[in-house]
């Protein structure tokens, strides 16, 4: 399969993972520009029908990253988010795409450094997944 | 046909059926489906469907933190000319006091309908920026700030080819979602001054009278026929010694004495309906019911040490203990206290300690007033600072068995058996009474509002505010504070603390006298909505609610001031009838396909 | 393609604004502000902006009701697929139910990707890599996890079809590459997302070598039988519905069914019915089934009322509302359980019942889940 120019859509909420995303830069941490942030109120608020979009639109990947639980500003959004990432990779899979590529990661710090970490990690799985893809296809 | 030329329609709308016409003049829209009448429809549709507003990008070299590391004029070759772009500036500082002139001219100017600042964070410049514009009469929601800083330029240094790439996509995702956005206004509701206290224990009664001192007018609602609440059950108060009784006669006196506060005797509070300003408490007296208005509530309805298992003659409570204490009854001979907090919430340190502390003043009561008694405390743990009570009872009389939480004493016919904290002697105390202290569970009362929309329980049922977990400045208080032991298992000195807390935040509240914020909160669409209550049973706010219409049909309704923007209502509808205005699913889907490819 | 050319190709201009359309419609029976002689009207006198521009264009259930009985034939859900699809052009979207997922998965199975959709092919049924036969599958798969909260097994039908095929001595073809049909990309406008599922599904019956491919969704059915030839010519196919095959084989005897003593009704599909005119067929299988009492409501065949889904589009209270009151007819034909021939039907009648506490609701049964019960043995698995 021809390499896509797709990148990796980050949804962020706007707690914990989105001011990580703004202290990243002040810890000089780093994370491939192959990414986009995009910042929603709550992780509860992201449906299946919006995650698929972003994989229909071309994306690569598409990384969710949440607040823990016990720090879910509206209460039950983390939790409404789980469910909804696993009922999207049981749809992706029946379409023929990795399920590993969608990522969801849950923070409780806003370390900068965490987030860069928790984005790079994520990239580096989405290429090593296309890469086993590229190679059962050839 | 004015009314219809009126409408903006063509000369050949005249044609068309009077029976339509007749309906948009009445105004009768039954709200069915897709009930809009074509003609309102026509005029509505300009509103949502997306036109070709006039955009002007202003891109910031942030004193060349950004323009260092990013090609900004190669981003701004290939932006300009792309729709809806009708202004296009590169600027040092767009947030220093010349930049935001600058903006605001050429928004004038430029007659432009939706701005995107690319610069940096939102959270360092976006209310400045907003506000600028605003005082030029841009909407806010029509403001997009793109971050070109933390996003990009300082994230991906030494990568100027790619980042400059990267921040192309960016603003091209700000321009998809500056095309889509929708107005904001601001809603502003009014703040009732006047405060409710449910429960006159002693949070209730502290919180009541500190209010009182700022002339605040207080309803203070109790359900039994005097205030005092858990006071009354009880003979002597830690860590002084304090009278229960005196304390709380000379509380009623300051009570009566106090013109702001009304007091609401026999009246059980069942309900708390409303948003924050405006809420309704409605209340049982006897048959009847009542309701009482106030713009904030303060929850103070305690707790109660639930009943031990084999209550009766030989067990006891610790609260039936320090009751008969009070009255003067006689006491047994011997008397056994398991202090064990394994009750409610097995293991709460609060627990433990409240529960130590009215031991130790209970058997301090008992050592004073029945000298022969034989006095055993079996227990688990002291809180440090009780050391020195525990040392003087020991002086005068009392014993003290220590027991490991994984052993605990079994009573039985007899007494109790024991198995002591590190030697593991095992012992048989013989007892004519034994009195059990398990720890504190919620009150009736307590439970029944924590089941509300309004008030939250943890896993034991004792109440949280919600507010306590929203900090964003467009997040108002919730209105309805917790005090005293409906939060938890608490002593007196820290109920009151609480007390004086939630006064001080309801009335923090209450001087505001309006509330204004901005709505980003949910919207339903009434002509899509099928009333099927998913919506209310999602929101944690108790905000969306179901309510029946004079026509029969059930509709969603969301409180705007109890809303919060979640978006799970908005999520969880199958209809799409519910939206977020402010980040529309339309909206996010432009976004992100702008977001989705490279280049 | 203009608004012209739709009412050229679909008569709207024979419009004799008669009004039997509104009169029949079931959207319409509910909304008094909803009429397709007034929408008709419009086109013929409006500018088509503002035809395009009215939500009311996404409301149409498609039914077919209404051309089913227009003296002047006007092929009115023909001209709202039309008005759609240059809606569609025109940059105008529906309001997607389901957050849109339903929406994603067509386009995404429009991708150029190796699909698996065959994991729940149980693992005692018979199916081969190429063959004569293939059995299309369709969205069960996708229905079986968005609907997951409903408890409906949309693969039951799935199942219980491929079992029928086996005892009747046919291994058919499950491809592993077969897409979704494209029935709603089609009828909300989407022609090139339609066109290239279309040419997709084409391709992968061709590859598993199958000559006969077999339905048991009547919107596939249609799609393929009557709208892919426009797109890919001449099908090197022949598409035929299950019952057709099940009927065939119950009389040549090559298919038992046993005793399955039931009173029920049926609710027709608009696709089966209205629009391929096949009312007879499930009926005739039914009435194989020894035991079985059909009772028929008093609106079925031409006038069935539609069970109100509608593309995945535009789900108000009407829907509802035409949901609840098929329910009731279906009751009060003193039967108790109602029968289904179309996964949309199951689904949204499913939905109907849950959100609707309704006193003595009918049990909703799949007519091929029914026959593979009363088949018996392995066909009932």
């Amino acid at each position: 399969m021809a390499k896509t120019n797709g990148g990796i859509v980050v949804f962020v909420c706007n707690w914990i993972p989105a001011i990580g995303a703004d202290n990243a830069a002040n810890v000089e941490a780093t994370y491939p520009p192959t990414t986009t942030v995009l910042s929603v109120a709550c992780t509860g608020r992201l449906t299946p029908g919006i995650l698929l979009s972003a994989f229909e639109a071309g994306a690569e990947g598409v990384l969710v990253v949440g607040c823990a639980p016990e720090e879910c500003h509206y209460v039950s959004g983390s939790l409404r988010c789980g469910d909804v990432i696993e009922e999207t990779r049981e749809l992706l899979s029946l379409v023929g795409i990795e399920p590993g590529l969608l990522g969801f990661e849950l923070l409780s710090d806003v370390d900068g450094g965490a987030f860069a970490e928790t984005v790079s990690r994520f990239a580096a799985e989405v290429d090593k997944v296309r890469q086993q893809i590229a190679g059962e296809r050839a | 046909m004015p009314l219809l030329a009126s409408a903006g329609h063509s000369a050949r709308a005249f044609l068309i059926d009077p029976r339509v016409a007749g309906m948009v003049c009445k105004g009768v829209i039954p709200s069915y489906g897709s009930s809009r009448d074509l003609y309102t429809l026509l005029r509505s549709a300009g509103d949502r469907v997306s036109t070709h507003p006039r955009i002007g990008i202003f891109l910031c070299e942030c004193g060349g933190e950004i323009s260092n590391r990013i090609d900004l004029g190669k981003i701004a070759e290939r932006v300009r000319s792309l729709t809806g772009v009708a202004d296009l500036a590169t600027q040092p500082f767009w947030c220093s006091p010349g930049g935001l002139a600058e903006l605001g001219r050429r928004v004038t100017d430029g007659s432009l309908e939706r701005v995107v600042v690319a610069g940096c964070s939102p959270r360092s410049h976006g209310n400045l920026l907003r506000d600028a514009l605003g005082q030029v009469g841009l909407n806010r929601n029509f403001v997009q700030i793109v971050n070109l800083r933390e996003h990009c330029a300082r994230v991906h240094p030494d990568q100027t080819e790619a980042a400059t790439e990267k921040a192309h996509r960016l603003l091209k995702v700000g321009l998809a979602a500056a095309r889509q956005a929708e107005r904001i206004e601001t809603i502003e509701a009014d703040v009732n001054p006047e405060v409710a206290v449910v429960g006159g224990g002693v949070a209730g009664t502290t919180a009541a009278l500190s209010l009182a001192r700022r002339e605040v007018t207080v309803h203070l609602i109790e359900q039994a026929p005097t205030l005092g609440g858990y006071l009354n059950h009880l003979a002597k108060l830690y860590p002084r010694h304090a009278d229960a009784g005196e304390f709380v006669r000379a509380r009623v006196q300051q009570i009566q004495k106090s013109d702001p506060i009304t007091v609401h005797l026999n009246s059980r509070v069942t309900e708390i309906r409303g948003h924050t300003g405006a809420f309704e408490i409605v209340m049982e007296q006897g048959a009847e019911q009542k309701s009482i208005a106030a713009g904030a509530v303060i929850v103070a309805t305690g707790a109660e040490e639930p009943a031990p298992e084999g209550r009766g003659e030989r067990t006891l409570s610790l609260t039936d203990l320090e009751s008969r204490l009070r009255t003067g009854d006689v006491l047994p001979a011997r008397i056994v206290f398991v202090l064990s907090a394994e009750g409610p919430t097995p293991g709460n340190p609060a627990s433990v300690a409240v529960i130590a502390q009215a031991a130790l003043e209970c058997a301090g009561a008992i050592r004073e007033r029945h000298g022969e008694v034989a006095l055993t405390v079996l227990f688990r743990d002291f809180p440090a600072g009780a050391k020195e009570a525990v040392q003087a009872l020991a002086a005068g009389g009392v014993r003290f068995v220590r027991y490991s939480p994984e052993r605990p004493p079994v009573v039985s016919n007899l007494g109790v058996e024991v198995e002591a904290f590190g030697n593991g002697k095992r012992e048989s105390i013989e007892a004519d009474l034994v009195v059990q202290a398990t720890g504190l569970a919620p009150s009736g009362g307590t439970r029944r509002l924590g089941e509300g929309p309004l008030l939250w329980q943890d896993e034991d049922g004792f109440l949280l505010e919600p507010h306590l977990r929203l900090r964003s400045e467009e997040v108002l208080d919730r209105g309805v504070f917790v005090a005293g032991t409906a939060h938890g298992p608490a002593d007196i000195p820290t109920s009151m603390a609480q007390a004086f807390g939630a006064a001080a935040a309801a009335l923090a509240l209450i001087r505001t006298g309006k509330i204004v914020k901005h709505a980003l909160v949910a919207e339903v669409v009434e002509d899509l909505c099928r009333g099927c209550g998913r919506c209310e049973e999602v929101c944690p706010f108790g905000a969306a609610e179901l309510v029946l219409r004079e026509n029969g049909v059930k509709k969603s309704q969301v409180d705007r001031v109890l809303c919060v923007g979640c978006g799970f209502c908005a999520s969880e509808c199958i209809s799409g009838a519910i939206r977020l205005p402010f980040l529309t699913d339309r909206q996010l889907r432009s976004m992100v396909t702008a977001a989705a490819l490279e280049g | 393609m203009s608004i012209e050319t739709t009412v050229q190709e679909t008569k709207a201009y024979y419009c004799l604004e008669c009004g039997v359309c509104t009169a029949s419609c079931p959207i319409s029976r509910l909304n008094p502000g909803y009429s397709p002689r007034l929408f008709v009207e419009r086109a013929l006198l409006e500018a088509p902006a503002r035809v395009l521009e009215a939500e009311d264009l996404w409301a149409c259930l498609t039914c077919g009701t209404c051309s089913q009985r227009c003296p002047s034939q006007v092929d009115y859900p023909e001209f709202m697929r039309s008005t759609r699809r240059i809606a569609h052009e025109a940059g105008r979207a529906a309001v997607a139910t389901h957050g849109g997922v339903l929406e994603m998965l067509v386009k995404l199975q429009a991708k150029n990707l190796p699909q698996r959709r065959t994991a729940w092919v149980p693992r005692d049924v018979r199916t081969r890599d190429t063959g004569d036969v293939l059995y299309f599958v369709g969205c069960l798969p996708h229905f079986q996890v968005v609907f997951r909260d409903l408890e409906v097994d949309s693969l039951g039908t799935a199942r219980a079809a491929l079992r029928l095929l086996n005892r009747v001595g046919i291994e058919p073809v499950v491809s592993p590459d077969e897409r979704c049909c494209g029935h709603d990309a089609y009828w909300t406008g989407e022609m090139e997302t339609f066109e290239t599922l279309a040419r997709l599904n084409v391709e992968a019956i061709r590859a598993a070598g199958a000559k006969r491919v077999v339905f048991s969704c009547p919107e596939g059915y249609h799609t393929v039988r009557e709208i892919y030839p426009r797109v890919v010519g001449d099908l090197p196919f022949e598409p035929i519905h299950l019952l057709e095959l099940l009927l065939e084989e119950i009389e040549k005897g090559a298919l038992e069914l046993n005793e399955l003593a039931a009173k029920v009704t049926f609710q027709d599909p608009c696709r089966l019915g209205r629009m391929l005119g096949l009312y007879e067929l499930p009926r005739q299988v039914l009435a194989k089934i020894p035991g079985l009492e059909l009772v028929e409501m008093p609106r079925n065949r031409e006038n069935a009322l539609c069970c109100g889904s509608s593309e995945w589009v535009h789900c108000s209270v009407c829907n509802k509302e035409i949901q609840i009151d098929r329910l009731r007819e279906a009751r009060a034909t003193g039967t108790d359980i109602l029968v289904t021939a179309c996964p949309k039907c199951r689904i949204h009648l499913t939905c109907a019942l849950r959100d609707r506490d309704l006193e003595d609701p009918p049990k909703l049964r799949d007519l091929v889940e029914l026959v593979a019960e009363s088949a018996g043995g392995e066909a009932h698995g």
